[in-house]
């Protein structure tokens, strides 16, 4: 009998924690529908992108999250400014140049604030190909600007 | 009951913070020179935690761009500055804005400087704290469009002695400034001190009065 009894008290107690926790999401709830507006662009995980690269110094995981929040914007809605040109900087680092140009291409067209840095990235990488470049190897087509 | 009073008082945190709004601040020359392009430069650390501007700098562009604009990629503007000999936010800092319109294209530039960003222990309650000065300025001119500073704290404690050394020592373990980070860039940029919405924002021109 004490065991029933004790059984029931201890469900009652987790349910009991279940239920604040039901409410604090309800308030919380509240709280974000009454204020928040809803977000202008699908971020997907840019953000887990970002964080792979500059705390976990993860490139290749950096550049998968990327993608998957490129493909997935794609698809719902509009993609957020700059993840095209970071996905296309980040081909860029590891040689694949064509669509690297392309991405900054689709960056430049989707956000025209972006198109002086674009055209500059781009004409940059065409120079290199031109002639025959492996010459800057730090992995930024940084020539032409001085700081 | 505790627990009752505690969400209530969320409740209504959440919703002051969100929606309240207090006071005006002069906009004027935010208005005269209203950019359509943002670009966030490496962050200066002012805490001794060295971390801290890789954690923060994940947490800048999400809550900037959804105010409506254009937020170069943080992690190109980077390796870009790296590569033209400015591998320090220090140095970034000190450059003359014009310097970010030619290199960039950028309307204005935000820098951000990270005040403090550490764990504080008493006795058995421990305070998590982040702080970060943020100064919008125009790259045309190299004037202040907007300056704000926010801080958010995180106290964790309470009326049980061994659940809160438990939780004192898995802090001191683990402590995790990046719900923090998040929390400050996501209030820093809203009304009413926050910046006014860019073209990009529906309320584009239309939210003077929230300011």
């Amino acid at each position: 009998m004490n065991g029933v009894n004790g059984q029931c008290r201890a469900w009652l107690a987790n349910h009991y924690t279940l239920w604040q926790y039901v409410c604090l999401g309800l308030v919380i709830g509240a709280g974000l529908a009454g204020c928040a507006p809803p977000a202008l662009y699908q971020w997907g995980e840019y953000e887990d992108s970002l964080y792979r690269r500059y705390v976990k110094e993860d490139i290749a995981g950096a550049e998968a999250y990327l993608r998957e929040t490129l493909v997935a914007a794609e698809l719902k809605s509009r993609v957020p400014p700059g993840v095209y040109a970071d996905y296309g900087f980040l081909l860029y680092r590891r040689g694949d140049y064509v669509d690297a140009m392309e991405k900054f291409e689709q960056e430049k067209r989707a956000f025209p604030e972006s198109a002086a840095l674009m055209s500059k990235l781009i004409e940059r990488i065409q120079q290199q190909r031109a002639t025959g470049g492996h010459t800057e190897q730090k992995g930024v087509p940084a020539g032409g600007v001085q700081p | 009951m505790n627990w009752r009073a505690l969400f209530v008082g969320c409740g209504l945190l959440s919703l002051l913070a969100g929606c309240a709004s207090v006071g005006k601040r002069d906009l004027s020359t935010f208005y005269a020179h209203q950019p359509r392009s943002i670009i966030v430069v490496p962050v200066v650390n002012e805490s001794p935690e060295v971390t801290a501007p890789a954690v923060f700098i994940t947490t800048i562009t999400v809550p900037l761009a959804e105010r409506g604009y254009y937020v170069f990629p943080v992690y190109l503007t980077e390796l870009l500055l790296r590569d033209l000999g400015l591998p320090e936010a220090g140095l970034v800092h000190q450059l003359p804005s014009q310097r970010f319109f030619d290199l960039f294209g950028a309307d204005a530039v935000l820098f951000v400087t990270i005040k403090d960003w550490s764990t504080k222990y008493l006795v058995l309650a421990s305070s998590v704290v982040v702080e970060m000065e943020y100064v919008l300025k125009d790259t045309r001119t190299g004037t202040v469009l907007w300056q704000s500073k926010q801080q958010v704290a995180r106290n964790s404690g309470g009326s049980n002695p061994i659940a809160m050394a438990v939780s004192a020592a898995l802090n001191a373990l683990f402590t995790d400034y990046l719900p923090l980070a998040r929390q400050a860039n996501n209030q820093v940029f809203r009304p009413p001190d926050g910046l006014p919405s860019g073209p990009y924002h529906p309320d584009h021109g239309k939210d003077r009065d929230r300011f």
